[in-house]
């Protein structure tokens, strides 16, 4: 029986506007008439604006006709740098860090630009991986925003002049330096020495997205103020409440990879991890979950302590837990539940559950933590209390925005009593406004640095350009003002000779090299790493038992979550955009959400039944009768979100799988000082959050929620480029998979029948003939992507794919290449294809929500309906099996576009990069998104065609990637090997759910997946149709027990139930 | 313009040269030429002083023992206070040879016999070829010349003779031909003439706007008055026959050749500073300028592709094993260079049409197992670009 897959509400109710719009690809003319005036072609004196229209022609083809060719100038190197061969790229290991970020990295160097980042491979913790934040982070480098030059209160000043004064000015008094989260031991090496040349002075870690619940649990538990290193794929059983850890918690990244190990099915393998996500809002990882329980946040503290009831043998509230406790059980030392709270509490009760499931040696390692949060808000807070106190004469503030995006004023307001205020951040952000001296720092890719992201685990930051402005890295300024004679890079080479390489010279060669230490992994050597001392001596065999006063941490629960269901607030991290330091990236800020898959905002995201509830919508007993739904108008009501005293006016988003009566709202958003591109999108959300037992707490458990009659629109692309209900999932069960492996291709076999073979040649395609050389093919594991969303700008960085601002992005002009389709569906699909109301009427609430992930790019058909339709063959068919663009050609009627079954292809509308504008004459809303500056334009890459206006693109293959790999195994003389191409999106998955390869080598792992998925789950997106795409994927299976939801075992509905049953009986 | 002589002629031209560049390769092959062209030839002459001294009678000056471990590391004999290289050390402004660590001693006894058996050759050959390749040129060009002017006097006589014929039967019988009409009002004429007009300015202006951009024959000024022809001309053309590959090194690792950078100019530069003639002064004054304010020399690109083509030198030199002249002409006969090609896309096509890929001698071709069987069975005598989808847009075009 088939499911019903909906992108969004408005699909799934088929509303007038959502059926107008899926019909009407390109409502828009070409933007032509802005060029005259309004009254333009209306007035009776038509020979007028016939001559004006002749008149302009006519300039300017003389203008275009009487230019001469421009005298190009080639100018070469005085003296060329040994390792640049102009036109070849090099490449530099280094290590993305942000704060508690990490990732370890390749950039690839154009000329001396780095323009693209990979994942290195060498790195045992992110292992070739990257994020989303990671692969934009490139483009940060040219943000127009970063501060050109030191200052003294706003005016540049030179750095003599800078160093003196501050140097005075240390001399008073202490200094109170706040930083993130330091993941450089030499870095805080510099800020040792710095504190002992200046006594009284104090280093204080600040993080915004705060663990330090987690960490006092720890400490309560362990000993041990740290987090410690977690291993997803050792876990048979996965139980979150509500931590997001593929998407914002940690390290998602490294997560990812782990958690992937555990549910790919290679080979003959049947077996899959079992991962319950408890949560009240859709999290990335909840939509990933095989199994989701949705909460009130009043219940998320009685969640876990009931299921540590449930592991005890006790009573239990809630029934969902038993069950996951029975898992649980189950899979004892290879489980693992992990906590996203924040209260130490719950944290400290999770430790308890893990440690009874014996997962610490397993799943879980505190012997070698993990060193990506450090932040401590009881420090904080009483940091602000000694500023108020007047104990500091210089504060210094490095990396963070406390001004921004701590809770309350108290910070901005403390840090104004201090004499002397530093700020190394890279911009004037609303922190350094505030500051006194400004002293801007390098970006991370003009920086030397290290990392030891987990204990015994190095890693190396290089530069790989010289500072484009007058900045100096925070490091060098700190030794500058501590008279220390060596500069920070030579500080970091001797730290590492003497104390992480242990007097080996070379290897310090080897780890620049490689961006990672020791023997191509962080690791420094394992006798090494054993040399360290392990904070309390716990014997390092046996695993670690969670001690602290459990029984008091779950009374303080019960106590704190009352599970009384009030309004209430929930705060979370977008994946792309976090805490809203980058807000000023407009990659991150137009990547769609992966859940929402809105851009450019945040806003208050609320259950069916509460928008209802609320007014959100009319409801005159009938919901989708004569009435106009919200998301009709592609208008939504804003709402005013109070709590406490601050109250928040936000648009509110209908969205599947909340909790009722919860708000779920995203930080990061409502900048005042990012930039031009950040300020003022959205709405700041930090103030939310609630001070609890020391530490803040990123949900607010009582809030009032009232709907206003004001309307706005969000950029949400959810139903942007519609199948029109065409059937492109295909999931199964694990259970049903294994039973039967080939059931989910059973419908394959005929269309099979009808279609010419698979790998054949098409005889309307008779010139190319795929049988030899080269046939390229993709094959996207549903089962391994998360939907992360990495690849879209991975793609984008690579493809210089163009911004085009929130208002175009509404109006469906987003040009992403690789889009992820996000598709809910509800039930078992018994009803199959019933009517929309049925559906709607038939599930009551959409809190039980299953979701599928779809990366979808040009599916390089061999039957190619867009090549038919071009009138002048600028889209067209190589030889290997490439569905080619030629923007030359294109003339830009759309043909293609509407005549794609996949919707894959984008039209620019603007000149998005200023690549052909006049100067001076660039469109508003281009040149607001900064990506046509001249500064930002060196992202671009040099291989790869910027796109004028008025031309179709779509996804090449990364055909310029194709091109340089068969260049480089023809000069050496060398076969082309499987994995010498890999695509940008396939490089930078961390899932690994993407392969990429040539169908006719039979070795490629494409062709191995193909042959041995072709019977199973290997299928074609409306292969029906006969177009005979190149992309294939995996159908999804889900480690459940039914295709269904998982709602009957939920505590609330199963009294729902049984009260129906009662009645039936009755 | 097209020209329809030239669409015989330069190919066959084009040809000409080719082999003859070919031929002339395959004799400097001979193991010691070869060495020495490529590696010592920008700073020694056999007969002459340059850079570094006259290489002529070497052998009765040191022995070969010697010379090894000078080529080897001339820093090392110097520093060793051999007497011979600390004079030759100091008689050459204090210059040291480059050291060729890699050069076998056979290698470098290959060089020695070379300059042994070296004569003074007169450029007979390559006179020859250019004076035969002119005259074949220049055949055409007046054949046609003559033509013409036969036919316009055929035509001016039969004129003259007609109308005499006329004006002698108008005399003889007044109004039996009527007044013969001139030929400006010959409406037939001026028709014909019209149509004739239409269609050359519409070809004209067709032609011209095809070529809107394209640029052959592209001479420009350049900021130093470089010579191709003195420094890769051959030796017998007064030049020094340096390595293509030497001043552009990129060619075979990317997609720009590279306009040489000003360090690589200086390798000889620092120790010479004008011909043998004493001409170039100033021009090499240019280059020490710039070397030493650090300002780089913009040279005027004459070689311009549009932004949307994609175009790898390595593609083709390397992988290819094109020579640089195919596309760029003679350029080591270039006292200036210009732009030989059109470098258009019909120029391009035609050559990925026409010729052969190195099809057997690249492991990379293994995949195109059809293709091999055929040229096993004979079907085909081998493999152009084209056959593996060299005309596809998107192998230039992404």
């Amino acid at each position: 029986m088939e499911k019903k897959y909906w992108k969004g509400f408005e699909e799934l109710n088929q509303t007038e506007e959502h059926k107008a719009t899926v019909q009407n690809e390109f409502k828009e003319e070409l933007p032509i008439v802005e060029l005259f005036d309004e009254k333009f072609g209306t007035q009776s004196t038509g020979r007028r604006d016939f001559l004006k229209v002749m008149g302009f022609s006519v300039a300017a083809a003389t203008i275009a006709a009487s230019c001469e060719i421009p005298v190009r100038k080639a100018i070469p190197y005085v003296i060329k740098p040994e390792e640049v061969v102009p036109g070849v790229a090099n490449w530099y290991a280094s290590s993305y860090t942000d704060g508690g970020e990490y990732c370890s990295i390749l950039v690839k160097s154009r000329e001396g630009r780095p323009i693209k980042i990979e994942g290195n491979h060498n790195s045992t913790i992110t292992k070739g991986g990257t994020s989303a934040r990671v692969q934009a982070s490139v483009l940060s480098l040219y943000d127009t925003n970063r501060s050109k030059n030191a200052s003294i209160n706003g005016s540049e000043a030179s750095w003599d002049k800078i160093d003196a004064a501050i140097k005075g000015e240390l001399a008073k008094g202490g200094v109170a330096i706040v930083t993130s989260t330091i993941l450089s031991p030499t870095t805080k090496s510099v800020i040792a020495d710095f504190i002992k040349k200046y006594p009284g002075s104090k280093h204080v870690t600040y993080d915004a997205q705060s663990y330090s619940g987690m960490l006092s649990a720890n400490e309560a538990s362990f000993g041990k103020y740290a987090l410690p290193s977690y291993d997803f794929s050792k876990a048979n059983v996965i139980v979150s409440f509500g931590a997001d850890f593929l998407g914002t918690w940690i390290s998602p990244v490294e997560f990812t990879k782990q958690y992937v190990q555990g549910r790919k099915l290679v080979g003959d393998k049947y077996e899959m991890s079992k991962h319950f996500q408890v949560e009240s809002h859709l999290s990335l990882t909840g939509a990933n979950a095989d199994d989701r329980l949705v909460i009130h946040p009043s219940e998320e503290g009685l969640a876990v302590a009931d299921l540590y009831n449930a592991l005890n043998g006790g009573a239990c509230k809630m029934p969902a837990m038993k069950k996951v406790a029975d898992a649980l059980m189950a899979a004892k030392g290879s489980s693992l539940v992990v906590s996203g709270s924040n209260d130490m509490n719950i944290q400290m009760v999770v430790n308890a559950i893990n440690t009874m499931l014996g997962n610490y040696g397993s799943t879980l390692d505190i012997h070698h933590h993990a060193n990506y949060a450090q932040g401590n808000d009881a420090e904080v807070a009483a940091l602000i209390e000694d500023l108020n106190a007047g104990k500091y004469g210089t504060v210094m503030i490095a990396g963070c925005n406390p001004a921004y995006d701590y809770p309350t004023q108290k910070f901005a307001d403390a840090i104004k009593k201090t004499a002397c205020r530093i700020s190394f951040n890279a911009s004037m952000d609303e922190t350094t406004k505030l500051c006194n001296y400004h002293t801007p720092d390098n970006h991370y890719l003009e920086s030397w640095n290290d990392a030891e992201p987990k204990s015994g685990l190095y890693s190396i930051t290089q530069p790989v350009i010289a500072p484009l402005f007058k900045t100096r890295q925070f490091q060098d300024s700190l030794l500058k003002w501590i008279d220390c004679p060596s500069d920070y890079y030579s500080y970091l080479q001797e730290n590492w000779t003497k104390n992480i390489l242990k007097g080996d010279v070379n290897d310090w060669d080897a780890a620049v090299k490689l961006g990672v230490h020791g023997g191509g992994e962080e690791v420094a050597t394992t006798s090494k790493k054993e040399d360290k001392p392990v904070a309390k001596a716990d014997d390092k065999k046996s695993a670690p038992k969670a001690s602290g006063n459990v029984e008091s941490a779950l009374a303080a629960i019960s106590s704190t979550y009352n599970g009384k269901k009030g309004m209430a607030v929930v705060l979370y991290e977008k994946v792309a955009l976090g805490n809203g330091k980058h807000a000023n990236n407009p990659w991150l800020q137009e990547m769609p959400d992966p859940i929402t898959k809105t851009t450019w905002d945040n806003y208050a995201m609320i259950s069916y039944a509460t928008a209802l509830k609320l007014g959100l919508m009319d409801n005159n007993g009938s919901l989708f009768s004569d009435h106009k739904p919200m998301w009709d108008a592609k208008e939504t009501k804003l709402v005013n979100v109070k709590v406490g005293n601050t109250t928040i006016k936000l648009p509110s988003l209908v969205q599947p799988g909340m909790a009722d009566d919860t708000i779920a709202i995203a930080v990061g958003y409502g900048r005042t000082e990012a930039g031009k591109v950040g300020n003022g999108v959205g709405s700041n959300a930090y103030p939310f959050k609630t001070w609890n037992n020391g530490t803040w707490i990123a949900n607010a458990l009582t809030a009032d929620v009232t709907a206003t009659s004001d309307k706005t629109t969000l950029a949400q692309t959810q139903t942007h480029h519609s199948y029109e209900g065409r059937r492109v999932i295909k999931e199964t069960t694990l259970a049903a998979h294994k039973a039967n492996p080939k059931a989910v291709n059973e419908d394959r076999e005929d269309i099979k029948a009808m279609t010419t073979t698979l790998y054949g040649n098409n005889p309307r395609y008779g010139e190319h003939d795929y049988s030899q050389g080269l046939k390229w093919h993709m094959a996207i594991d549903l089962n391994s992507c998360t939907g992360c969303g990495n690849c879209t700008i991975a793609c984008q960085s690579e493809n210089n794919v163009s911004v085009v601002g929130k208002d175009h992005v509404i109006r469906s002009h987003e040009m992403h290449w690789i889009r992820i389709d996000r598709y809910y569906s509800i039930g078992n699909g018994e009803g199959g294809f019933n009517t929309m109301e049925k559906n709607i009427n038939a599930h009551p609430d959409f809190q039980n929500v299953q979701v599928v992930f779809q990366p979808l790019m040009c599916q390089h058909c061999a039957n190619a309906p867009c090549e038919n339709v071009c009138p002048v063959n600028a889209t067209n068919h190589s030889s290997e099996g490439l569905n080619q663009m030629a923007y030359n050609r294109c003339i830009g009627t759309r043909y293609c576009a509407n005549n794609c079954p996949y919707k894959v292809r984008r039209f620019n509308w603007m000149d998005w990069n200023g690549a052909d504008s006049f100067e001076d004459n660039m469109q508003e809303q281009v040149e607001v998104l900064g990506m046509s500056e001249n500064l930002t334009r060196m992202v671009l890459n040099p291989d790869v065609t910027v796109r004028a206006r008025g031309v179709i693109e779509k996804c090449s293959f990364c055909v310029q990637r194709i091109q340089e790999g068969k260049l480089e195994a023809k000069k050496n003389n060398m076969e082309l090997a499987d994995g010498m191409i890999r695509t940008a999106c396939q490089s930078s998955c961390p899932a690994d759910a993407i392969v990429f390869g040539n169908i006719n080598d039979k070795e490629s792992a494409v062709r191995k997946m193909y042959d041995a998925e072709d019977e199973r789950r290997l299928y074609f997106v409306i292969e029906e149709i006969n177009v005979q795409p190149s992309v294939g994927y995996l159908a999804k299976v889900r480690n459940t027990e039914t295709t269904g939801t998982w709602m009957e075992s939920k505590g609330k509905h199963e009294e729902h139930h049984e009260e129906k049953k009662a009645e039936a009986k009755a | 313009m097209y020209k329809p002589k030239n669409a015989v002629l330069k190919p066959l031209l084009a040809l000409f040269f080719l082999t003859f560049i070919v031929t002339k390769i395959s004799f400097a092959a001979v193991d010691g030429e070869a060495i020495f062209k490529n590696n010592c030839s920008s700073c020694h002459k056999i007969d002459e002083k340059m850079t570094g001294p006259a290489l002529k009678d070497i052998e009765k000056r040191r022995d070969r023992a010697w010379i090894h471990k000078w080529v080897h590391n001339s820093a090392a004999v110097i520093a060793s206070g051999d007497d011979y290289a600390v004079k030759l050390f100091n008689d050459y402004s204090k210059t040291q040879m480059t050291a060729f660590p890699n050069l076998k001693d056979e290698e470098i006894d290959g060089i020695l016999d070379y300059i042994k058996n070296w004569k003074p050759a007169a450029p007979v050959a390559a006179a020859a070829a250019g004076g035969a390749a002119k005259e074949d040129n220049g055949d055409a060009f007046y054949f046609l010349a003559l033509l013409f002017i036969i036919f316009v006097v055929v035509y001016l006589l039969i004129g003259k003779v007609n109308r005499s014929l006329i004006s002698l039967v108008n005399e003889k019988n007044p109004g039996v031909l009527p007044k013969p009409i001139p030929l400006y009002k010959n409406r037939r004429m001026l028709g014909f003439l019209g149509i004739l007009a239409v269609i050359f300015i519409g070809w004209r202006a067709a032609d011209s706007a095809v070529d809107m951009g394209r640029s052959q024959g592209y001479t420009p000024t350049q900021p130093i008055k470089y010579s191709h022809k003195l420094h890769a001309g051959a030796v017998e053309d007064g030049g020094m026959a340096i390595d293509c590959k030497y001043c552009h090194v990129g060619v075979e690792k990317g997609k720009q050749a590279g306009i040489p950078t000003v360090n690589i100019c200086m390798n000889c530069h620092k120790a010479v500073g004008e011909t043998v003639n004493g001409t170039g002064k100033e021009e090499i004054a240019k280059i020490r300028a710039a070397y030493e304010s650090g300002k780089p020399v913009e040279w005027i690109r004459i070689h311009n592709l549009p932004d949307h083509v994609f175009f790898s030198h390595a593609q083709h030199v390397k992988a290819g094993g094109l020579e640089c002249q195919t596309c760029h002409g003679e350029i080591q006969k270039m006292e200036v260079v210009s732009q030989h090609a059109p470098l258009s896309m019909s120029w391009c096509i035609n050559c990925h049409r026409e010729t052969k890929v190195l099809f057997n001698d690249n492991k990379y071709y293994a995949m195109y197992e059809k293709l091999h069987q055929d040229m096993k069975d004979g079907k085909i005598k081998g493999v152009t670009e084209a056959m593996m989808g060299g005309l596809e847009c998107q192998k230039c075009h992404y």
